[in-house]
């Protein structure tokens, strides 16, 4: 039975998620109820963007033959190096009522986690202003998974320039000396995990440039990046961002800066520190990346 | 000029970059695509590109992935005016996940499965513009200049599909 109390819930939810939708905060002056609605409608885009970001990466990826099936299609060289899927560490937030579901495929019932904070469409909007003959790359609201990580830090400059501009279009970092370590890890925080457990777990490797850097909870910060090229998984969205250890927490030494490019290796283990690689020829990353994937055959995630 | 993506300009290589193979698939698939035709979409949208590319009265492409990935959109539609929808989604993300290790975490995996079920139940244009929005990250303005719609037309397809996917979440219960 529909009570007056839940009809207007549910305008207010209808009227939150069009404004959030559109990329509007909530009104000025607006009550408790209408900013609790505003989150709730903030919390279930980012859901559905967390799950489009899962599905594209289940239906990207060719299916293996099977008793009346097609082959696997021709995924050409779509993937440099084949890796695990990444793993996404959502937030804590509750959504919705207080109920659970049981999936097909699981045959158990689960609670879905949500990301909380910022999750709207609007907040992770980058630039980009594609025509159907001119087109930006993809922007911005990608899943908000928060990942976690422990120090992550590394050398070379950085370019200052955390700008929204498409990763197509979007100038190397500014290198200096640190170019000339090409292809290298940039740093290792010594936490005892290798490349090759990094790399067999990751939860994602990409090329990409740190776009924003903000205080999270206790030593960890939000790092969000730029992606110019998925590596694992062989897509995802163009912007991302993890928490991770502060490196300037324990000491480990150099820290990232806004606009540093990198090839990253985020690994599984939030004890582990993320690996960095330097540009702009990251051939020889990629090389030491498929060497670990080679190695990491007996490696439980 | 093709941006900094676009290899595509050599006449031998491939017109869609190998990085935009995946996405095009995913965004054939999520436009309901069955797996056995995925293939002949990713083929036509290479055509597109190719013929985008030999048009020289047409602007050139910056990005050829967002633009595969548009293309892709219109051939999922297209392709549903003729044929009957696959609805065979979910099974074939079960069966993706069955494959490829590790799975993502099941809290995920119920997340996505809730997604599909209620995409199947939408119009292909809803669909459409779901994979855009929230696959391929564009914004409203970009989609509605891609598929050369009104803006306000994409935001009420968008509106619609994502309070209806909102239906689903209801009961879900977030930690």
């Amino acid at each position: 039975m529909t009570t007056p109390e839940d009809e207007a819930r549910a305008a207010l939810d209808a009227a939150a998620l069009a404004r959030v939708l559109d990329g509007m905060d909530p009104e000025s002056g607006a009550d408790n109820l209408a900013r609790e609605a505003h989150q709730r409608a903030v919390a279930d885009v980012a859901l559905i963007s967390r799950a489009f970001g899962v599905l594209g990466d289940a239906l990207a990826a060719p299916l293996p033959a099977a008793p009346g099936a097609e082959p696997a299609a021709d995924e050409a060289s779509a993937e440099v190096i084949a890796l695990p899927l990444w793993r996404r560490r959502p937030g804590r937030t509750m959504l919705a009522a207080a109920a659970s579901i049981a999936v097909m495929g699981l045959g158990a019932t689960v609670i879905v986690a949500n990301s909380n904070d910022d999750g709207g469409s609007s907040s992770a909007t980058a630039a980009g202003a594609p025509s159907p003959n001119d087109m930006q790359a993809p922007a911005a609201p990608a899943p908000q998974a928060q990942y976690r990580s422990n120090a992550l830090s590394a050398t070379g400059s950085a370019a200052g320039d955390s700008s929204a501009a498409a990763p197509a279009a979007a100038a190397p970092a500014a290198k200096s000396a640190a170019a000339t370590k090409a292809g290298s890890a940039a740093y290792d925080d010594g936490t005892g995990e290798s490349l090759v457990d990094a790399v067999a777990c990751a939860r994602g490797i990409f090329i990409g440039q740190v776009v924003s850097i903000n205080p999270a909870s206790g030593d960890q910060v939000s790092l969000t990046f730029k992606v110019s090229n998925w590596l694992t998984p062989g897509s995802g969205p163009s912007r991302i961002t993890y928490t991770v250890g502060d490196s300037d927490a324990d000491g480990t030494g150099g820290k990232l800066k806004k606009g540093q490019e990198r090839l990253f290796v985020v690994p599984r283990s939030t004890s582990a520190s993320v690996y960095t690689f330097l540009g702009p020829d990251y051939d020889a990353a990629k090389a030491k990346i498929a060497k670990a994937q080679d190695q990491d055959k007996n490696v439980q995630c | 000029m093709l941006g900094d993506g676009a290899a595509a300009t050599n006449a031998s290589a491939d017109p869609l970059p190998a990085a935009g193979v995946g996405r095009v698939r995913a965004v054939l698939a999520l436009g309901g695509v069955p797996a056995h035709e995925l293939d002949d979409g990713v083929q036509q949208v290479r055509l597109k590109l190719l013929e985008q590319a030999a048009n020289r009265h047409k602007e050139e492409i910056r990005d050829p992935v967002a633009w595969a990935v548009v293309v892709a959109s219109r051939v999922a539609v297209d392709w549903h005016r003729g044929q009957r929808r696959d609805d065979g989604l979910r099974e074939r993300i079960t069966a993706s996940w069955a494959t490829a290790a590790p799975a993502p975490s099941p809290e995920d995996r119920v997340l996505a499965l809730t997604i599909a079920e209620g995409m199947a139940g939408l119009p292909e244009t809803h669909r459409q513009v779901l994979t855009l929005r929230f696959y391929a990250d564009l914004p409203v303005r970009d989609i509605a200049l891609a598929l050369d719609v009104p803006e306000g037309t994409v935001k009420s397809r968008l509106h619609a599909a994502v309070a209806a996917l909102r239906e689903r979440l209801t009961g879900i219960e977030v930690s």
